[in-house]
């Protein structure tokens, strides 16, 4: 460890928890050095105590000990409902793979071989932070995403929604050669974690508008159409700050671009075909059927036969030919992601073209007669 | 059994005051400390681990044994972990007949590091 660990550590609640006097001194000294809060536990029932009050982030344990040996008090860490994850490093014996194998069963995150090496205790806490990182960011995301949802929405489960319809219509595509090169495990797990953020930008929009229960003037459509710009220069603020986040990047491209059209009629910048970026073309589909199979107040829901024969009547106009295409291969899974999150009684009554308010404004291809 | 000189040669030392120093980061501050406070512990070590064996408390044998272990470890003990490990097996094992005698064995490590480190504990 060494002075440029501080600075990382960041001030990290760490319980470490040993019967064995001189494993605890150690263990106190390293981590106090790198820059982590630390509180120590002789047994498994102390450490419990602590955690009352100290909460760490990350537990360094012992197995054997008096009172309640480690693994039991992996299980019980694990057991307790909490807000934020803790990481937990197992201290085993050299010839412990008995304990190695229970530890790791009993939810623990990684284990370290007594006596341990300062450098190898570094690195395996280095993995637990960055862990740690993840489940901050992801849970930031959703956050920031259910904080813009809360404002407008009367269905509790549209975001759930949203990131599974594009999970779905992205693994399709892992399998399409024209789109493999761009599409792989890392892309699907992206657009999972950054599609609740697509209307992030109507925290942006005055109540007036954005809780507006009847009919949008063209007026406070044109201020409606300004959450995808609010939340680009949000996200973008972020992607100049982080450019190395790919995460921040998609993000960016779904909250901007997610009403953009294939033919160039959409908002904000009329972009046409493959100038949309992927991400946002599949998040249009996703947005576009949850739109249509939920019931709104100026509104029936759609069925899904309904929706989904709006969207082919949409290939190569509002949606991507190819991803009309995934979305006929995936249609099941759609139909099954929609009853299994569903939160709104569904109607199978289509709404009138003369009811239209800003989703109706979207969708009015769909409503214009023929 | 006698040892040979080769074998005496290659013996881990009683207490390897180098290794030891380079698990602390070279900190002398440290090691000192940790000196300090094995040697506040051990003979109480020792001692619970004689009652137990009267008791014939074979679980908490086995405990205290792991326990010594892994502290002689941490204090780059090496021959004192070794011992304990014996006895912690023998407990472990319901072996009684073999238990006295590794803890014999341990016994005399444990007086052997204190008089190492008794007669001459500066870490350098």
């Amino acid at each position: 460890m060494n002075a440029s660990d501080s600075s990382n550590a960041n001030g990290l609640n760490v319980l470490i928890v040993d019967d064995d006097p001189i494993a605890i001194e150690m263990l106190d000294y390293f981590l106090q050095e790198a820059g982590y809060n630390v509180e120590r536990a002789a047994n498994g029932k102390q450490a419990l105590e602590k955690i009352r009050t100290f909460s760490p982030r990350i537990i360094i344990s012992d197995v054997e000990m008096p009172e309640m040996n480690g693994i039991e008090l992996c299980r019980a860490v694990r057991e307790r409902q909490s807000t934020q994850y803790t990481y937990f490093i197992l201290l085993t014996c050299h010839s412990d793979l008995k304990s190695v194998l229970l530890g790791l069963d009993s939810g623990a995150d990684d284990y370290l071989s007594k006596p341990f090496h300062h450098e190898e205790l570094r690195l395996r806490l280095e993995g637990g932070r960055r862990l740690l990182m993840l489940e901050g960011r992801d849970m930031m995301i959703f956050s920031l995403a259910k904080l813009a949802e809360s404002r407008d929405s009367d269905t509790g489960t549209h975001l759930e929604r949203i990131r599974a319809y594009s999970k779905v219509l992205a693994t399709e595509l892992m399998n399409w050669p024209k789109f493999e090169s761009v599409v792989d495990a890392q892309f699907v797990e992206l657009i999972y974690l950054t599609s609740p953020l697509h209307d992030i930008g109507k925290v942006g929009i005055p109540d007036s508008v954005l809780l507006k229960p009847g009919k949008l003037t063209s007026e406070e459509f044109e201020i409606m159409k300004r959450h995808t710009l609010i939340g680009g220069e949000t996200l973008s603020a972020s992607a100049n700050a982080y450019p190395e986040a790919g995460f921040i990047k998609m993000a960016l491209d779904i909250t901007l671009k997610h009403h953009e059209r294939w033919d160039g009629t959409g908002y904000p910048f009329q972009l046409r075909g493959e100038q949309i970026p992927l991400c946002a073309r599949i998040v249009a589909i996703a947005d576009v059927y949850d739109a249509l199979t939920t019931k709104r107040v100026y509104k029936d829901a759609y069925t899904h036969e309904e929706a989904a024969r709006i969207i082919y009547d949409s290939r190569g106009t509002h949606f991507d030919p190819d991803l009309v295409d995934a979305f006929a291969m995936v249609e099941e899974q759609m139909r099954e992601i929609r009853a299994r999150l569903d939160d709104t009684p569904s109607v199978i009554l289509p709404s009138q073209p003369d009811e239209k308010s800003f989703d109706t404004e979207l969708m009015a291809p769909f409503f214009a007669p023929s | 059994m006698s040892q040979t000189d080769a074998e005496i040669q290659t013996l881990p030392p009683i207490f390897d005051r180098g290794g030891f120093l380079s698990r602390c980061m070279g900190n002398q501050a440290l090691a000192a400390k940790l000196v300090g406070v094995f040697l506040g512990t051990l003979p109480k070590e020792k001692h619970a681990l004689e009652s137990a064996t009267a008791t014939i408390d074979l679980d908490e044998v086995r405990r205290i044994a792991h326990r010594v272990q892994g502290t002689a470890k941490n204090i780059c003990a090496v021959p004192l972990a070794e011992a304990a490990f014996l006895v912690e097996n023998a407990a472990e094992q319901r072996d009684v007949a073999s238990l006295h005698t590794h803890l014999e064995t341990l016994n005399a490590q444990i007086e052997a590091i204190l008089d190492e480190l008794a007669s001459g504990a500066k870490i350098s």
